[in-house]
C-alpha cells in the first residue's frame, strides 16, 4: 500500500508517466482520498490554498461523539451546604492575607536590615584621619624643609620669629573686628 | 435580601478570621512602616516649623547657610564641642550664647582643658581673658573661636570665593543634619565640610580639607542645648565689670608702596598699616587679606639674622612663608595651603626701596 501511496504521489507531482496505470488507480476510495489530501497539502506548501476548499470533519466529529464517556453528576456534598460554601472562600482568602502580610514584614524586616547601616553612617569624601596625637602646645613647629643641626642657635631664632608672626597674626584678627567696625559705621548701630 | 445579610454573617466571620490569622503580622507590619516613614515626616514637619523666614528653602545650600546664621543669632543655646587635628591635642569648648536680663545679647567661649581662655562678647565689646596677659577688651560683637566667623554670623559674604553645595542628610550626634560642602571656586584655599542640624539649623559638626582632601580639622559637637534657660547662667555674669576696650583704633592705616600680584579669586585687601611687632619688637608693615572665610597677613620687613634663607612652614592649618632677598624679607601668615601663601609671597611687589 506505500508503494501505491508513493505513486499517488508522484502523479501528484506529474512525475508518473505511466497513465493507463493512473487511470486504473481513480476507483479506489482510500487512493482517491490520498490524491486529495496530497494536493490539499502541495496547495498549502505553496500558500495557494483557495478558500472554497472544504473539509469534511463531520464523520470525525461524529465518531468522538460515539466514544465519548458519559457525564455523571456529582454528589452534594457538606462543603456545599450554603453558610459553608460562603466560609470556605473567606477562610482560604484569610489564610492568603496572613499569608501577605507576612512577606509584606519580610521585605520591611528585610529592607530595614539592609538599609540600616547606610541610613547610619554618615557620608565623607575622605577617609577618617585621627593620627597619634601629642600633647603639643597649639602653636607648635612642623618643618617641612630639613635644616642643617649645627645652626641650632639660628633656629631657635627663627622659632621665635615665627611664633611671634603667628601671634601678630592672631592679635589683627582680633582687631579685625574694630577695623570692619570702624569701616561700615552703619552696622554698629545694631547690637 | 436573605442572601445579603448571609453575607453580612459571612463578612463578619470574614473579619474575625482575618484579624485571628494575620493579626500579629499586620501590626508588626504597621509598625515598621510607621518607623520607616516617621523620620522624613518629622523632618518634614520641623522643617516646615522652622520655616520662620517664608524664603526658606531645603534644597538650597544658601538657605541652609542663611538659616545657620540666623539660629545662631537669634536662640539661647550651650554648645560643647571639641577640635580635633592631627599632631595636636583634641579641645573641648564650651560656647553659650543668649541674653542677659536686659535683653541685651551675650556670648560666651570658654576653652575647657588646661589654664584655658575665656571670652565674653556683650553690647560690641569682646573681653578677652588669657593666661599670662591682663584680661583686656576689644571692639567685637562676636567671640572668636575655632569656628569660622563667617559661618555663624552676619555681615560675611563668601559667595564671591566659595561655592556651597548642598550633600544631603546624614546622623551626626545623633541627630538628623544636612551636609554642606564650601569649597573655594579656585581651588587654592581649604575646604570645608558643615553638617547642620535639621530642627534648630544650627552647627553640629565641622570638617576641614586640604587640597589633596585629607582631613586638617574637625569641630564636633558633642552637646548641644537649645534653651532659654541659658539665660538664667548669664543673669549672674556682672558685665559691669568686664575691662574697658584698652585699644582705640589708632593704628593708621597707611598706604604702602607695595602690593600683591597675585591674589586667589574672592581675595581683597582689608587693611594696611605699619606696626610694631609685640615679641620681638620689629617693626613691620603689613596687609591683611581676607575672603569674608580665612585671613591672610602679609609682612614685609627688613630681614635679619633669622631668616637667611626662604622658609616654609606649616603648623596644623596655618602655612607660614618666609621669602628674602637679602634685605627685605617677606612673610606670609594664613590658614591657607602653603602653595597658595608661596604664591602670594613670590606676586608681592616692591614699587620703591622701603627700609622702615
Amino acid at each position: 500500500m506505500t508503494q501505491e501511496f508513493e505513486k499517488i504521489s508522484a502523479m501528484v507531482d506529474g512525475e508518473c508517466d505511466d497513465v493507463a496505470q493512473a487511470v486504473s488507480k481513480i476507483d479506489d476510495p482510500l487512493l482517491q482520498q490520498k490524491w486529495k489530501s496530497y494536493h490539499l497539502t502541495r496547495d498549502l506548501l505553496r500558500n495557494d490554498m483557495s478558500s472554497d476548499v472544504k473539509f469534511d470533519v463531520s464523520q470525525d466529529i461524529a465518531a468522538a461523539l460515539e466514544n465519548e464517556l458519559a457525564i455523571v453528576a456529582p454528589k452534594r456534598t457538606w462543603k456545599e451546604l450554603p453558610v459553608v460554601s460562603a466560609v470556605i472562600p473567606i477562610v482560604k482568602q484569610s489564610s492568603q492575607l496572613a499569608m501577605v502580610a507576612s512577606v509584606t514584614a519580610m521585605v520591611i524586616f528585610g529592607y530595614q536590615t539592609v538599609n540600616q547601616p547606610e541610613i547610619t553612617q554618615p557620608f565623607t569624601t575622605a577617609p577618617p584621619v585621627i593620627g597619634p596625637q601629642g600633647g603639643l602646645s597649639p602653636v607648635s613647629l612642623q618643618q617641612s624643609r630639613t635644616i642643617e643641626q649645627d645652626r641650632m642657635q639660628q633656629l631657635l631664632e627663627q622659632r621665635r620669629h615665627i611664633n611671634a608672626l603667628i601671634e601678630d597674626h592672631q592679635r589683627q584678627l582680633k582687631l579685625k573686628q574694630t577695623l570692619e567696625k570702624s569701616l561700615n559705621e552703619d552696622d554698629t548701630a545694631q547690637p | 435580601m436573605k442572601q445579603l445579610s448571609a453575607k453580612n454573617q459571612h463578612w463578619r466571620l470574614c473579619i474575625a478570621l482575618v484579624g485571628f490569622f494575620s493579626f500579629v503580622f499586620h501590626t508588626s507590619a504597621q509598625e515598621i512602616s510607621q518607623q520607616v516613614a516617621s523620620p522624613t515626616q518629622e523632618s518634614a514637619e520641623s522643617v516646615d516649623s522652622q520655616d520662620d523666614t517664608s524664603t526658606f528653602n531645603p534644597l538650597s545650600a544658601e538657605s541652609w547657610m542663611q538659616r545657620l546664621v540666623e539660629n545662631t543669632q537669634n536662640s539661647a543655646f550651650e554648645i560643647i564641642f571639641v577640635v580635633s587635628a592631627n599632631q595636636r591635642e583634641t579641645m573641648p569648648y564650651m560656647w553659650r550664647r543668649g541674653v542677659m536680663p536686659n535683653q541685651s545679647p551675650i556670648e560666651q567661649l570658654s576653652l575647657l582643658n588646661g589654664p584655658g581662655f575665656e571670652q565674653v562678647a556683650h553690647m560690641g565689646r569682646l573681653s578677652i581673658f588669657e593666661p599670662g596677659y591682663a584680661p583686656y577688651s576689644v571692639q567685637g560683637s562676636h567671640v572668636q573661636g575655632p569656628i569660622p566667623q563667617a559661618f555663624i554670623y552676619e555681615g560675611f559674604d563668601l559667595s564671591a570665593a566659595y561655592d556651597v553645595l548642598l550633600m544631603g542628610r546624614n546622623r551626626v550626634s545623633a541627630r538628623m543634619a544636612q551636609q554642606i560642602r564650601v569649597i573655594s571656586k579656585d581651588k587654592t584655599r581649604f575646604s570645608y565640610h558643615l553638617w547642620l542640624d535639621e530642627q534648630t539649623g544650627l552647627l553640629l559638626k565641622l570638617d576641614m580639607y586640604d587640597l589633596d582632601g585629607s582631613l586638617l580639622e574637625q569641630i564636633q559637637v558633642t552637646q548641644l542645648t537649645v534653651s532659654q534657660s541659658v539665660n538664667q547662667v548669664f543673669s549672674n555674669f556682672s558685665v559691669d565689670q568686664l575691662p574697658q576696650v584698652s585699644t582705640s583704633n589708632a593704628q593708621s592705616s597707611r598706604e604702602l608702596l607695595w602690593q600683591a600680584g597675585y591674589l586667589p579669586v574672592g581675595m581683597r585687601v582689608l587693611k594696611q598699616d605699619v606696626h610694631r611687632i609685640q615679641r620681638t619688637g620689629q617693626m613691620t608693615e603689613y596687609m591683611l587679606l581676607s575672603d569674608g572665610l580665612v585671613d591672610v597677613s602679609v609682612y614685609v620687613m627688613n630681614a635679619n639674622e633669622a631668616f637667611q634663607e626662604d622658609l616654609a612652614v606649616a603648623t596644623g592649618s596655618h602655612a607660614v612663608i618666609s621669602k628674602t632677598d637679602g634685605r627685605v624679607q617677606v612673610t606670609v601668615v594664613g590658614e591657607i595651603p602653603v602653595v597658595t601663601a608661596e604664591k602670594i609671597a613670590e606676586s608681592i611687589v616692591i614699587v620703591d626701596n622701603q627700609d622702615d
